[in-house]
């Protein structure tokens, strides 16, 4: 078993020394791992995504929110501030300007937060490889959970990509937790 | 409108034809605040772009204007050298016209006398150079 709470200098939060101790006692990984369970299955079902939309993947987007692919059912909602944001899709073309500004909008989300970059420009710059003025790729910025390419993609895609991101949050635990 | 451009402006206007609904003139930079102006009188009321062609011998400024009444367009052009360049601002005639300038500036370096805020408006501030320059 790891290392004593605390004992090697390392900084744990509070709730992760609990989480370590719990799974010590007996029978405590079957505490663990059902409270895991809950857990990933609530994060993972009410992703409330931050209303950031730069460009024409945030037509596609919206287009996915709205009534026909309707990502409410999946109980991903438009959120107007990232206080209130799980999740950040990254829908559109970064300019080294607007670099900055993503960065501070990833840093006032809550723990835990993932982030998708959602087509060509997000994922590696698209058709604006080697531009004078575009971050090639979001992830030289922040870190990236889902890719997905497409110029834009379709609405399929994204939900497609959503699906990728639950089951990336499905898989996690309390005592690995990056957060 | 042709004529008065004429009558106003004198050699300072170098050519003017009318293509379809747009009337394209091609001035002097000195002469281009009195030119702008007599459009606003005559009821060209709308600055709907300001952008500039790097012609590789010149840049040419390029101004569309428009009538919101008569849904007619003019086109006033001005040459000014490709490096230096310094032109008068349209921003007292057209209030709207500091934010084009400041696009212009930005991409292409062109510096516009008498603009209240000439800053870059599109590129970071510690950006080098003028990138749509040829």
């Amino acid at each position: 078993m790891g290392v004593a709470p605390g004992g090697n200098g390392e900084h744990k939060r509070p709730a992760t020394l609990v989480v370590d101790v719990i799974g010590r006692l007996p029978g405590g990984n079957f505490v663990v791992t059902t409270v895991d369970s809950v857990l990933n299955w609530s994060r993972a079902s009410s992703l409330w995504y931050l209303t950031y939309g730069l460009a024409c993947c945030a037509i596609e987007m919206m287009c996915t929110a709205a009534s026909r692919y309707d990502l409410d059912r999946f109980g991903l909602i438009f959120r107007g501030t990232p206080r209130q944001s799980d999740l950040m899709i990254v829908s559109g073309t970064v300019t080294t300007k607007m670099a900055p500004v993503l960065q501070q909008l990833y840093a006032q989300m809550a723990d835990p937060k993932y982030v998708i970059a959602m087509g060509g420009c997000a994922c590696a710059g698209g058709p604006f490889h080697d531009s004078y003025f575009t971050v090639q790729g979001v992830d030289q910025l922040v870190p990236v959970d889902v890719y997905i390419a497409g110029c834009p993609p379709r609405p399929e895609a994204l939900i497609d990509g959503i699906f990728e991101l639950q089951e990336k949050i499905k898989g996690e635990s309390l005592r690995s937790r990056r957060a | 409108m042709i004529e008065r451009l004429r009558t106003q402006l004198g050699d300072a206007l170098e050519s003017a034809e009318q293509v379809g609904d747009e009337l394209r003139a091609r001035i002097r930079p000195a002469a281009l605040v009195a030119a702008a102006r007599l459009c606003k009188e005559n009821g060209f009321t709308y600055p709907c772009d300001i952008t500039a062609v790097d012609t590789r011998t010149e840049l040419t400024l390029v101004y569309r204007l428009q009538s919101l009444q008569t849904k007619q367009q003019v086109v006033l052009s001005v040459g000014v050298p490709r490096s230096g360049a310094r032109v008068a601002s349209l921003s007292r005639v057209y209030g709207a016209a500091g934010w084009l300038e400041r696009e212009v500036y930005d991409l292409f370096g062109i510096r516009f006398e008498g603009h209240p805020d000439l800053r870059r408006i599109l590129l970071t501030d510690d950006w080098e150079g003028h990138p749509l320059l040829k």
